[in-house]
Formats: structure tokens, C-alpha cells, sequence
């Protein structure tokens, strides 16, 4: 039965051709079509075109940067005495335009007291008068007479509560309106009326 | 390995030591130039930065000649309508003058405070007067919209009598701006 195995090469010698070989390799013609050497020369020189392309591509990068850079400190060179008088400009335009902002703000900062005058004076009844107007730094505090019978009297002051907090001109100016009291005055013909007004935004003047 | 055997690996192989070469050279080129478009690039946007920063104000400060001549022209006018804080009695007559066009009789006035030291400010007065409700609203209209800036600090305005018969009184705590 024959063995399945590989045998072992120092096993047994090989044998010898059986005929002598007599071609001299050095004589005989080169049968490959393209050479060994071909081929790395010729990768070789493809590498070396490839990095000399890229370096002379980066190099024209680098050379447009430069063009560009030079460009831009032409603007830069070119805007820069009317940038510096644009900022000095600027200066004397903020200096001027905080004494104008400073005059508004001394205006803004209080109520004007005709004007309010005359709110009060168009929306106030025929029932109301008004005794006692009193405007300090956060409250207008207003005191009249509503007139008529106490059950009539204090029905018309609620009603002018709601006129007043309806006005658009009062809630503009004023945060909060209240009725501080409602008695008989001194004089039988009609109630004492006392009304509160907090000012929006109270500055201390 | 020798000089010999490179002299004689360039003379086996001239192509390919002139390829290895290029390709070394080349490669150095690459690093020292990409080093440079580095610092290039980042110098290029600072610098276009400035460029846009500098154009933005030419370009925004063009209309900016005549606004400020506009505002000093008004500052000018702020000033003229701005009260001395030490000139006492051109401030008074102020109000005496008021008193005259307005119909109001003048119960009292006084400079409350010498304003502010060496910036635009309050100067505070104090102010009594009586008259008719519309002769005392004409007088503050005229205290509110005249020549001087005034704010009113305070005020109240009283019946004399619960039957209110007779003239109101008006007691002011205003500011007119002012300058030391």
C-alpha cells in the first residue's frame, strides 16, 4: 500500500536530468517583453513627477496667497487715514449725542404736570371736584368730592376708578390706581374722595 | 554605504538616484511650503479682517461729517437754553418774567441749589403762585415748554376754601437744567 505522506527531501536524492542541459543563459535573448528595471525606472520617475508637480502646485498656492496678501494691504493702506478720521467722527458724534441723550433723559425722567392737568380735566365728571392735587417722586395723590347721596356717591367713585384705570393716558403714566378713601366730608353734599396714583418707573429726581 | 558604491549606484542607475533625488528635494519643498501657506493664510485673515473692519468705517462714517455737524448745532442750541447755576438774578427774573405774561401772581421763589459742579444738571427752585385754574395751567405750559428745560419735581395744587371759591395755589419744586 502506498504511503499518502510527503517525504522528507533529505530522504532521498534526486535524481539527476536525464539529459545534460548545454544553454548558455548569458547568450540567450531576453524573452520578457518589458524589464524589471524599465519598470522601476519608470515608477521611479512617475514619483518623482508626481511630487514635483505637487510641490511646484503648492508653490503657486503659496505665490497667490501672496498676491492676495498684497491686495488686501493695498485696501488696508488705502482706508486707513479715512477709518481714522471716520473714528474721530465717531468720537465727537457720541460726546454731542450724550448731551442731547442727557437732555431727553432730565425730560423724560418726570411727568408733565400741564399735560396731566388736562388728562384730569377731560375725564373728569360732572359729579367729581377735584379739592387737592398733589404730585410727589412716585405718587400723584388727587383728592376731591363726588357728589350726590353716600349710596349714589360711592357707586359714581368706583365708576371713575374704572374711568381712570381705563384711560389709556393714565395707565401709560401710572402703574397702579387706587381709591385710599371714601367718607363723608364736612359738609353734607357728598363724599370725600382720595385717590392714588404710583408713577411708572418713579426716578428720584 | 561608501562614496564608492553611491558613485557606483548612480552610474548603474543614473535615472533612478536622480528620481530618488527630486523626490527628496521635492519633499522637502512640500514641508517648508506648506509651512508657509500656513502662515500665510492665517496672516491673510487677520489681515482681511482689518481690511473689512477698516471699509466697514469708511463705508458707515460717510454720512457721519454732517450728522455731527447736525448734533453740534443742537448742542449749541442745548446750551443757549441752559441756565447758569451762579447767575442768581437772571435766573429769578425768569420767573418774575413768567409772572408777567402768564397773569399769575408770584407768592414766592427761591434757588434751592447752586447745581452741579462741573457737569449739566437740575438746578432746583422753589415756587409759589396764585391765580384761576386756567391762568395756572397757562403758567405751567409755559414753565414746561419755554426757553429754560424744566422738570417738575413736586408739586400741589389747593382750593383755599372748601367752598372753592377764590384763586388756587400752585407750590412748585422744579429743576431747570443747568450748568455750574
Amino acid at each position: 500500500m502506498l504511503s499518502l505522506r510527503k517525504k522528507s527531501s533529505d530522504a532521498e536524492e534526486p535524481l539527476p536530468a536525464w539529459h545534460p542541459d548545454f544553454r548558455n543563459f548569458q547568450r540567450l535573448p531576453d524573452t520578457k517583453v518589458i524589464r524589471t528595471s524599465f519598470l522601476i525606472g519608470g515608477a521611479a520617475t512617475l514619483i518623482a513627477l508626481l511630487l514635483l508637480t505637487w510641490v511646484s502646485y503648492r508653490a503657486y498656492f503659496l505665490r497667490d496667497l501672496h498676491a492676495q496678501l498684497n491686495l488686501v494691504q493695498g485696501q488696508i493702506d488705502r482706508d486707513k487715514s479715512p477709518s481714522d478720521q471716520a473714528i474721530a467722527q465717531y468720537k465727537k458724534f457720541q460726546a454731542e449725542s450724550a448731551r442731547v441723550n442727557e437732555v431727553s433723559t432730565f425730560l423724560k425722567s418726570r411727568p408733565v404736570v400741564s399735560d396731566l392737568l388736562l388728562n384730569l380735566g377731560k375725564t373728569l365728571p360732572d359729579y367729581v371736584a377735584i379739592d387737592r392735587f398733589d404730585l410727589n417722586a412716585t405718587t400723584l395723590n388727587l383728592r376731591g368730592t363726588v357728589r350726590g347721596a353716600p349710596d349714589q356717591a360711592s357707586g359714581r367713585a368706583s365708576t371713575y376708578l374704572q374711568l381712570l384705570k381705563s384711560d389709556p393716558y393714565f395707565t401709560d403714566k401710572f402703574s397702579e390706581i387706587t381709591l385710599l378713601n371714601l367718607n363723608r366730608g364736612t359738609q353734607n353734599n357728598g363724599l370725600v374722595l382720595e385717590l392714588s396714583f404710583k408713577l411708572k418707573e418713579a426716578k428720584k429726581p | 554605504m561608501s562614496n564608492l558604491e553611491l558613485t557606483g549606484a548612480v552610474k548603474r542607475h543614473p535615472l533612478r538616484m536622480i528620481c530618488i533625488g527630486v523626490a527628496i528635494l521635492s519633499g522637502v519643498g512640500i514641508y517648508l511650503v506648506n509651512g508657509k501657506i500656513e502662515e500665510t493664510q492665517t496672516l491673510l485673515t487677520q489681515k482681511s479682517a482689518e481690511a473689512e473692519r477698516l471699509a466697514a468705517n469708511v463705508r458707515d462714517g460717510a454720512q457721519l461729517p454732517e450728522q455731527v455737524n447736525a448734533l453740534t448745532a443742537a448742542g449749541a442750541k442745548i446750551q443757549a437754553r441752559m441756565i447758569k447755576a451762579s447767575q442768581l438774578a437772571n435766573n429769578l427774573q425768569y420767573f418774575y418774567r413768567l409772572e408777567n405774561e402768564s397773569g399769575v401772581e408770584l407768592l414766592d421763589v427761591r434757588q434751592t441749589t447752586s447745581g452741579t459742579k462741573n457737569a449739566a444738571g437740575g438746578v432746583g427752585f422753589a415756587v409759589s403762585v396764585k391765580g384761576d385754574y386756567p391762568t395756572l395751567l397757562g403758567y405751567l405750559r409755559r414753565l414746561e415748554g419755554g426757553p429754560n428745560y424744566c422738570r417738575i419735581v413736586s408739586t400741589s395744587i389747593a382750593a383755599p376754601t372748601p367752598d372753592r371759591s377764590g384763586l388756587l395755589t400752585l407750590s412748585l419744586n422744579l429743576e431747570l437744567l443747568g450748568q455750574p
